[in-house]
């Protein structure tokens, strides 16, 4: 089956970065170091109260940020090596997957990030269960589309329902 | 129906359809808010009442924890209720004492923002050192102190826990010099203290007690006004010769501010005739603290003498938290 | 003789009065909890010690010893379909997990799960009744400067788990130390990177994280390609293969005496038990290429740790009162309110309750692995659901997960903002597993390292000097030392020609 081949976080071999991506990533994550290791050091050191100053808030953050920042220069040298500099990167992927990486994580933040805890969490999680299912099932044609849509929202409701049900009946815990 | 209604039998069923109706708890269910996470003393004193007050008033009640910022979260969240007796907040004694002197902006004011009810349960702190110590009595752990102060070291469950604040007042009164070494939790404290990582400790009853009777620590002094039932044979830390040092901890039941007097008084009297119930009891003295079931008034007044007492520690000691 | 008496014993008195039938549900209540993400043995360890009130101290300790065996099982199921790892114990098993369902080998994954996970309770089982008393004072021994080392160690280690490029792995490694070290560090309580924000002050949750990250993450990834057909597995592979056990037994033994160890060690508990077991066996793999790509032997070491670490760390609470991981010390409150008092007082006071304790282990472990057998089918339709329709509904449950545990919705926001960003970091081929094994050594690394200085007034040389010490920081130079020719490979690396 030709599955077996599909994409999966750890056959990260098969399809490497590209070393333009690398190079970029090397220079945010440059950045990210460089400001860590100016946070830790403007952090308290706590001298007077442990003798040493050995325990300063900031030695261990700081050492991670040093550290953040000499990877991403190794990291940064390699892509350059493999060709980063090159204005060629690789073409942006089928626009299909863009849409629907962002659908999904536009409908991901409208839920968790806007719904829950605004609205019921039921009824947040119900119409994000249907709104979610009927989008991805859109592109199946119109023929059924009108039961797709039905089973989408009993299967958003019995979700809604069910967790809460479950969570806060049986486990006895606060749903948000 | 309680004991008197028994003794009263006629009045007691003539008068109570109207005292309910004036001190009615609210047909909602009534959640109890735990500032920490499930299994802990304070979770188990919460689901131990909710249990209890479940079947007495026949309605239903839900503990809900909701932890972070050492429950500075779960406090404001209660302050920000309606005193309608449908929440009430299991409010540990460093929410109501020592998180207010010294978050910067603890957000709630343990007088103001809530209505007192009762002082739940209490432990004693324990002063407890390693068996390696050559010390037996508080005068020759106080000496051993003066003359060791490299080797002095105390653990305790965290910055500004009792166990903490306790220690320091100790170290003002007797001048000594230990140093503070904060774990997670008492447990991990109690565990570098048997293994000799430490030398000394002022720990949570519950805590210690089991490596106690195994001589695996040496109690020194309990920080309780009394003898503890577990440990008769310790003395405590005034008989010991601090006059007037108590060190423990305890956890209270508050409902948010402003509420009746007549509601207060009846959620007041339901919760502490069910911590007096036996099997209660026996239940949070596993948990090593011991029932107090006191009165409003007793709740405020531990509330504002122990916040002076720990200013005062804070300040001199320097301690301040983020 | 003795020893057998006492635990023919201990089976008599636990087995009675409807034990089976306490140990059929709360194994299963457990292997949910474990399943859904967000959900920890300790969450389900604690809810059910306040359902256990009433209980008498007999089934209410089986009840829980049975909720925590299953828990961390149940765990796996969830990293194995879905490479969501259910608790975090169970995020060293997506490693291979995943790869063998991707194959089509989800049956068989479970399969070895089970039998990994069943043999590796029993083998810390075994190791709690016989030397119970002496592996609980050895682990006493391990203070602040050897846990320094452990993390140190791991941290070495953690590079190579990636599977993929190493540079990246430690990057992801370094990241997630450092978010290990936002909020309140341990000494002064400075609230590190929190710029006056309380939710930040109070750090980062590896759950939310490891939930966004994995559980997030994962459903962004699963959406974004066209639709594929779900992989069928093949039926006749849903029973454990005793070749399987017997190709790998010195992997199950290594990684039953790992995780038995790392269990009674307090402070740490069945997540750095799999890690450890994981790297341990990849080192000492013949087949170290398959790691991370669907290697039986990896999922065997991971399911085998993360179970035997269970005995491991009740071993301490029985031994000292001092838990060896965090639902160890939510069961050791549960058996303190039974009045059971655990600790150095029990030989003396209750010796046959160390073998009541055996018994209890023992039978939870016969039920995982019933449940082990009868859930593999139903387990497997989850794979059938499409995904349009499955991971809404997995989303939801992270959610759930995420919120499960403080109740506060920045840790939803948390959990989102990690799984977008760990999106993008897998997109670009940084592995996660480095990054939440950094978050959860980042703790101990910092927590130590800083208590350490302070026990010994900023002098460093207890870090050297004491003798288990200077064990473990030998250990960590020589992996530090091995692993340079990976970085000598990684540089020479960029050599091959790339189109």
């Amino acid at each position: 089956m030709s599955e077996v081949e599909a994409e999966s976080p750890f056959d990260g071999e098969k399809a490497p970065a590209s070393p333009r991506a690398d190079l970029i990533t090397a220079a945010l994550l440059f950045v990210f170091g460089v400001a860590i290791v100016q946070q830790s050091i403007a952090m308290p050191r706590f001298v007077e109260q442990s003798g040493t100053g050995l325990t300063a808030p900031g030695i261990v953050p700081g050492f991670y940020g040093v550290m953040l920042a000499l990877l991403s220069v190794v990291l940064g040298v390699r892509a350059i090596g493999r060709g980063g500099w090159a204005a060629r990167g690789p073409v942006a992927k089928a626009t299909g997957d863009g849409r629907r990486l962002g659908l999904a994580a536009l409908l991901g933040v409208l839920y968790a990030g806007v719904l829950v805890g605004r609205v019921p969490f039921w009824i947040a999680s119900a119409l994000f269960v249907f709104a979610f299912t009927t989008a991805f099932e859109w592109d199946q044609g119109p023929e059924r589309r009108a039961r797709r849509m039905i089973e989408a929202a009993l299967i958003g409701i019995g979700t809604g329902l069910g967790v809460m049900l479950v969570f806060e009946k049986l486990f006895l815990l606060r749903l948000p | 129906m309680n004991r008197r209604s028994l003794f009263l039998a006629a009045p007691a069923i003539a008068i109570a359809p109207r005292a309910r109706a004036q001190e009615a708890w609210p047909t909602r269910p009534t959640t109890i808010v735990v500032p920490y996470v499930p299994g802990g003393p304070s979770d188990i004193l919460a689901r131990t009442l909710a249990q209890h007050l479940q079947a007495r008033l026949g309605q239903p009640f839900v503990v809900e924890n909701r932890t972070g910022a050492n429950g500075a979260v779960a406090a404001q969240y209660v302050a920000r209720q309606a005193p309608d007796g449908a929440t009430l907040f299991v409010a540990a004694s460093g929410i109501m004492t020592i998180n207010p002197l010294l978050l910067a902006r603890a957000g709630y004011d343990p007088i103001r923002d809530f209505t007192p009810l009762t002082v739940a349960i209490s432990a004693p702190n324990l002063l407890v050192v390693n068996p390696g110590l050559p010390v037996t009595t508080l005068p020759e752990l106080i000496a051993w102190m003066r003359a060791n102060p490299d080797k002095a070291s105390y653990g305790s469950s965290g910055i500004g826990s009792s166990e903490h604040l306790g220690m320091e007042l100790f170290a003002q009164r007797t001048d000594t010099r230990p140093t503070h070494i904060p774990y997670p939790g008492g447990g991990a404290a109690a565990t570098d203290l048997v293994s000799g990582t430490l030398s000394l400790a002022l720990l949570n009853m519950a805590t210690v007690v089991p490596q106690v009777q195994a001589g695996r620590l040496r109690a020194i002094a309990v920080g309780g006004r009394t003898r503890h039932p577990l440990l008769p044979e310790v003395p405590t830390i005034m008989e010991a010769g601090l006059p007037d040092f108590t060190s423990g901890s305890w956890h209270s039941i508050v409902a948010p501010r402003g509420m009746a007097a007549p509601l207060a008084t009846r959620i007041q009297s339901e919760v502490t005739t069910t911590l007096r119930l036996p099997e209660v009891g026996q239940r949070l003295a596993a948990t090593g603290f011991g029932v107090e079931a006191s009165s409003a008034t007793e709740l405020t007044t531990t509330i504002e003498s122990e916040t002076t007492r720990w200013r005062d520690v804070v300040r001199r000691a320097g301690i301040a938290a983020g | 003789m003795d020893a057998l008496n006492n635990l023919a014993g201990g089976f008599a008195h636990v087995l009675g009065g409807g034990a089976v039938w306490h140990a059929l549900w709360a194994t299963l209540i457990g292997i949910i909890i474990g399943a859904l993400p967000g959900l920890t043995a300790t969450m389900g360890v604690a809810l059910l010690t306040t359902l256990t009130f009433g209980m008498g101290p007999n089934v209410a300790m089986l009840v829980l010893v049975c909720v925590y065996v299953g828990a961390i099982y149940g765990g796996s199921r969830s990293a194995i379909l879905l490479n969501i790892p259910g608790t975090p114990a169970s995020a060293a098993s997506t490693l291979d997990g995943f790869p063998l369902a991707r194959q089509g080998l989800a049956g068989r994954a479970m399969g070895i799960s089970t039998s990994g996970s069943w043999l590796g309770t029993l083998f810390g089982t075994l190791i709690l009744a016989l030397f119970a008393p002496s592996f609980g004072e050895f682990a006493l021994q391990f203070g602040s400067y050897e846990m320094f080392w452990v993390a140190m160690f791991g941290i070495i280690i953690a590079g190579s788990l990636s599977g993929g490029d190493p540079l990246k792995g430690y990057i992801a490694g370094f990241i997630g130390l450092f978010v290990a070290t936002i909020g309140q560090e341990t000494n002064h309580a400075y609230a590190r990177f929190a710029y006056g924000n309380g939710d930040l002050a109070g750090g980062l949750g590896l759950l939310p994280v490891l939930v966004g990250v994995f559980g997030v993450a994962e459903v962004l990834s699963a959406m974004r390609g066209p639709a594929v057909k779900a992989v069928s597995s093949k039926i006749d592979s849903v029973i454990p293969r005793l070749s399987d056990v017997t190709k790998y037994w010195k992997t199950i033994l290594r990684s039953g005496a790992l995780g038995t160890f790392i269990g009674a060690m307090p402070g740490l508990g069945e997540d750095i038990a799999a890690w450890t077991s994981y790297a341990a066996a990849k080192r000492a793999s013949k087949e170290k290429e398959k790691f991370g790509k669907g290697s039986i032997e990896g999922l065997m070491s991971a399911e085998t740790g993360e179970s035997a670490c269970v005995p491991g760390a009740i071993i301490p609470v029985l031994t000292l009162a001092v838990p060896g991981s965090a639902p160890a010390a939510v069961l050791m409150a549960a058996m303190m309110i039974h009045g059971l008092n655990p600790g150095p007082m029990l030989a003396i006071t209750a010796p046959e309750f160390i073998y009541q304790i055996v018994a209890m282990l023992v039978i939870a472990d016969m039920v995982k692995m019933f449940y082990g057998l009868v859930l593999v089918r139903p387990l497997l339709w989850i794979l059938l659901i499409p995904r349009e329709r499955l991971m809404p509904i997995v989303f939801v449950l992270c959610t759930v997960g995420a919120f499960a545990i403080t109740s506060r919705l920045f840790d939803i926001w948390v959990m989102l903002g990690a799984g977008l960003v760990g999106f993008i970091l897998r997109e670009l081929r940084f592995p996660m597993a480095p990054l939440v094994l950094g978050i959860v050594l980042g703790d101990l690394l910092d927590k130590n390292l800083l208590r350490g200085l302070v026990l010994s007034g900023g002098d460093v040389t207890p870090f050297f000097t004491r003798p288990i010490s200077m064990g473990l920081c030998a250990l960590t130079l020589i992996a530090a030392l091995w692993s340079i020719p990976s970085v000598a490979g990684l540089l020479r690396r960029r050599k091959p020609a790339e189109a």
